[in-house]
């Protein structure tokens, strides 16, 4: 190796230790949701290669990829979108679910538990009482509170799902950037399981 | 058909077949960068290291994928290069040739260049890269893997060329299924034309993909490219070069041990006499060099 070829090479190494540094350091370290099996942020980061394969496997459709609004590190890496479709665990599956199953750096699968997303959370503001939410929770987790009007979530038992956040109809056309989220969504509940 | 053509043809299946096959029904086949069914995959040799640099961890399915893939280069060598990655395409389309017309009128111009009917064999002109080589890109996939264990996550996915294509493919098909706009859109195709356009030589300087599967390829054996002593010209003293020029990767077929060879065809295209083949093994008589 020259003279010419180590700089070469020395300069395309640093680039890339900056390059890391620069993306982690502004990196917002905001919780995202993430498919079964990578609750663990740092883990899923850690190991993700932003194949794009859970995406394409997924029989629902539930999964979407971070774009650059979410930081350049979230880029390509798998994010719910509940607007899009339910996550069913791949229940009808002895297998397990296909995104873990495609994942062949342990990205999904090892950074967390595989029958936990999240958990739903209601905004009284955007609600329209329409109750659709709580007959398609699979899970009993919802139920109606007449006083206040609005669902009421069982935390023990959602695991975020997002049946009642597919079906809320309150922000449907959400894609055009009207309200920041549906009136029940589902969040990651930091480290609750 | 000729080797040009089915390599177009490969990269185009490679790049947007099968990865649009994926958008439209789910297969979860994925693509060049994990490329499988269900468990049974190849992977980017790069980003498995990096995953289990940037995870510190070691998933038995990523090991069984990179031995698979590592078992891939072993048989066809270093292929990727010039059959599927888009890399090389891109700079084609975006980088008018202009160096190499000077080139090739010299090469089959040389063979004329008889040595007065002395008729002797000449000695072959060995290739600037010919032999295992560790240059700048194994510098860049040392700072790929260390920037990743130290940072924590792959950091080389987020520039490479490779990725960025499918980055772009996948956006695009997004902006019109879903109607997501992202600054992606236009920031990911701003990258991936820099590093076409203002890294003349990135596969050969800086690409740490080729630096690693280089590595592997080493050991490859079969698929090589022979040439037939009986048509060479230069068995007859004719001073011809135009393997050796043709060759993107700067070899010479004529040489034992290239681990750098993509099988690209392009020396086979370029020989006068057409006596360069890439047979399953190849024929130990064939070996003048060294």
């Amino acid at each position: 190796m020259d003279r010419r070829e180590f700089c070469a090479g020395a300069i395309g190494a640093s680039v890339l230790l900056l390059l890391g540094g620069g993306v982690r350091a502004t990196a917002s370290g905001a919780e995202l949701l993430r498919p079964p099996g990578g609750y663990d942020q740092q883990a899923l980061l850690g190991a993700c290669i932003r194949c794009d394969r859970c995406r394409s496997a997924c029989p629902q459709g539930c999964i979407a990829l971070g774009t650059l609004e979410q930081g350049w590190i979230n880029v390509d890496t798998p994010i719910m979108n509940f607007t899009r479709g339910i996550c069913d665990f791949c229940g009808s599956d002895p297998a397990g679910p296909r995104c873990v199953r495609v994942c062949e750096t342990g990205a999904l699968g090892s950074a967390g538990p595989l029958d936990y997303i999240g958990c739903a959370i209601v905004d009284g503001e955007l609600c329209v009482h329409c109750q659709k939410c709580v007959p398609v929770c699979a899970y009993s987790a919802i139920a109606w509170d007449d006083g206040t009007q609005l669902p009421l979530v069982d935390q023990e038992a959602c695991n975020g799902c997002g049946a009642c956040e597919y079906a809320c109809p309150s922000d449907s056309f959400g894609y055009y950037g009207g309200a920041p989220h549906r009136a029940i969504y589902v969040v990651p509940e930091g480290g609750k399981r | 058909m000729n080797m040009k053509r089915m390599r177009g043809i490969c990269a185009l299946v490679a790049v947007l077949a099968i990865p649009i096959l994926g958008l439209l029904f789910h297969t979860g086949t994925g693509n060049l960068s994990v490329f499988g069914i269900d468990g049974l995959a190849v992977i980017c040799p790069v980003g498995a290291l990096e995953a289990m640099l940037g995870s510190k961890g070691i998933v038995l399915r990523g090991v069984l994928c990179i031995a698979l893939t590592v078992a891939l280069v072993l048989v066809f060598g270093k292929v990727l290069c010039a059959w599927a990655c888009p890399f090389p395409w891109l700079q084609k389309f975006f980088r008018r040739k202009k160096r190499r017309s000077a080139v090739s009128a010299s090469s089959t111009s040389g063979c004329s260049g008889h040595c007065a009917g002395c008729g002797k064999a000449l000695p072959p002109v060995g290739g600037k890269r010919d032999g295992l080589r560790l240059d700048s890109r194994h510098l860049v996939l040392a700072g790929a893997l260390g920037s990743s264990a130290i940072f924590g996550f792959p950091v080389f996915c987020l520039v490479c060329p490779i990725g960025l294509t499918f980055t772009i493919l996948i956006g695009v098909w997004h902006l019109f299924a879903f109607n997501e706009t992202t600054w992606g859109l236009v920031v990911f195709p701003v990258i991936l034309l820099l590093e076409v356009t203002l890294f003349r030589k990135w596969c050969t300087r800086f690409c740490p993909v080729s630096a690693l599967l280089s590595l592997v390829s080493s050991g490859n054996r079969l698929f090589r490219p022979s040439v037939n002593p009986q048509l060479c010209l230069r068995e007859d003293g004719t001073d011809c070069r135009a393997c050796v020029n043709a060759c993107p990767e700067k070899l010479d077929p004529h040489s034992d041990f290239i681990p750098e060879c993509s099988k690209c065809g392009q020396c086979a295209s370029a020989c006068p006499a057409k006596a360069i083949t890439f047979p399953l093994v190849r024929p130990s008589a064939g070996n003048k060099s060294k």
